[in-house]
C-alpha cells in the first residue's frame, strides 16, 4: 500500500521540508518513502508507508514512484506519524487520511494545518510555543486543546449537553441545560492563571485584528468566544459575532433614518391616558390626590406635545 | 402694540391649549382617525381660536 499522504506545500522551500520529514521520522513501525512532485505550480510532498517495514518492498516501492514521475530525491526515512492524521486498518494496510493544507497568516504569526478526521475535521494552528488543535464533528461537537511546549495544557470538551473543562488532573464539567455557578466559578480560577488560555486569546484577537475570514481563521476566532465566555469574559462571543457579521452589516445602507414623530407621541399619549385613568381610580378616596393626577397627566401630555412639534421640524441640532 | 401682545399672548396659550387638545382627541378617536393630519388640523384650529381671542381680547372697546 503506497501514497498515503500529499502535503501540499505551496511556499514551502521542499528541500528543507523533506530534510525535516525525515529527521522527524519515528524510529520503529514501517518504512517511508519521500518525494515531491509538481502540481498546479505547487510542490506536493508525497510519503508512501510500507508496513512491516521490509527494505525490499520499499525498494520496490521507490522504483514504484519513480515510474509514476515522482522526481527529485527518493529516499527513505524511518516511519513519521503524527496525532490525528485519521490512520485506519484496511486489509491488512495503513491508510491515512490525504492531505494536510497548509497555510499561514503572517500578520497574527499563525500557520494552519487541516485535515480531515474520519468523523469531522481538525485544525492545527502554531504560534511560537503554543500549538492549538481543534477537532470538529459533523454533529457541531469540538474539542479544542491548548498547549504550551514543555508547559500548561488546557482542553475544552463542548458538545450538545455539556462543556468539560481539563487542565492537569483537574476537570470541571459545565452542563448546558442547568445553570451551575459553582462550576463556572471553578472553571474561571482553573483558566485563571492558564498561560495557554492567555496566548490562545491573544493569537484569536490578532486573527480579529488582521480580519482574517479563512476558515481555520475562523475556527478559532469562534472558539475564543466559547473560551472568553468561560474564563469570564462575557462579552467575548458578542464582539465575535459583530466581527463575523461585519461584512454583511457593510452590505446594508440605511435608506432613511426618520423617526415616526406621530407614532411615538400617539403611543405616550395613550400611555399618558391610561395612566391618568388608574391614577384617578386608584385615588378616589382623596380628591387632592386626584388634582395631583390630573396635574401630573398635563405636565407629561405637554412634554410629549412639544417634543412631537421638535422632532416634526423644529429640530436646531 | 396691543395687538402684537396679544396675537402672541393667544399663540403661546394657543399652543398649550393645542397639546391638551390632541391629548384628550387622541384617546377618544377612532383609530383610522387617528392621524398626523388630524392633530395638526386641530392644533392649528386651537392656535387660530387662541390668537383671536387674544386679539380680541386687547382690542379697544368703545366707552
Amino acid at each position: 500500500m503506497r501514497v498515503v499522504e500529499r502535503l501540499k506545500c505551496p511556499r514551502a522551500r521542499r528541500g528543507s521540508v523533506w530534510v525535516l520529514l525525515i529527521v522527524a521520522g519515528a524510529i520503529t513501525g514501517s518504512m517511508t518513502v519521500i518525494g515531491w512532485s509538481t502540481e498546479r505550480g505547487s510542490n506536493v510532498l508525497q510519503r508512501s508507508r510500507v508496513p512491516g517495514g521490509s527494505r525490499s518492498v520499499l525498494n520496490r516501492e521507490v522504483e514504484a514512484a519513480r515510474r509514476e514521475g515522482v522526481r527529485g530525491e527518493i529516499g527513505v526515512a524511518s516511519r513519521a506519524t503524527h496525532a490525528g492524521s485519521g490512520g485506519a486498518q484496511r486489509g491488512g494496510a495503513v491508510v491515512e487520511a490525504v492531505a494536510a493544507q497548509v497555510s499561514r497568516s503572517d500578520q497574527a504569526d499563525l500557520t494552519f494545518e487541516i485535515r480531515p478526521l474520519e468523523n469531522g475535521v481538525q485544525v492545527v494552528g502554531r504560534r511560537g510555543r503554543l500549538e492549538i488543535t481543534k477537532s470538529v464533528h459533523p454533529g457541531g461537537e469540538f474539542e479544542l486543546e491548548l498547549a504550551v511546549a514543555r508547559g500548561d495544557k488546557v482542553t475544552f470538551a463542548v458538545n450538545s449537553e455539556s462543556t468539560r473543562v481539563s487542565r492537569g488532573k483537574t476537570n470541571v464539567t459545565l452542563p448546558h441545560g442547568t445553570p451551575d455557578e459553582a462550576a463556572e466559578m471553578k472553571i474561571r480560577r482553573l483558566l485563571a492563571d492558564s498561560p495557554a488560555v492567555a496566548q490562545f486569546r491573544a493569537a484569536a484577537a490578532a486573527l480579529v485584528d488582521t480580519e482574517d475570514s479563512s476558515p481555520p481563521a475562523l475556527a478559532f476566532v469562534v472558539s475564543d468566544a466559547a473560551v472568553g465566555a468561560l474564563t469570564g469574559d462575557v462579552g467575548a462571543p458578542g464582539r465575535v459575532a459583530k466581527h463575523l457579521g461585519r461584512n454583511a452589516r457593510g452590505r446594508v445602507r440605511p435608506a432613511g433614518m426618520a423617526a415616526d414623530c406621530y407614532t411615538v407621541m400617539e403611543t405616550r399619549m395613550m400611555f399618558a391616558s391610561n395612566d391618568y385613568q388608574q391614577c384617578w381610580i386608584s385615588t378616589i378616596y382623596n380628591s387632592f390626590y386626584q388634582g395631583m393626577c390630573s396635574w401630573r397627566w398635563l405636565l407629561q401630555v405637554e412634554s410629549y406635545w412639544f417634543s412631537f412639534i421638535s422632532c416634526s421640524g423644529i429640530n436646531w441640532s | 402694540m396691543r395687538q402684537l401682545l396679544g396675537v402672541l399672548g393667544g399663540m403661546v396659550v394657543g399652543l398649550l391649549c393645542a397639546g391638551v387638545s390632541a391629548a384628550l382627541l387622541i384617546p377618544a378617536l377612532p383609530a383610522p382617525w387617528r392621524s398626523e393630519a388630524t392633530v395638526w388640523t386641530v392644533a392649528a384650529a386651537v392656535i387660530a381660536l387662541c390668537v383671536g381671542a387674544g386679539v380680541a381680547l386687547v382690542r379697544p372697546r368703545p366707552r
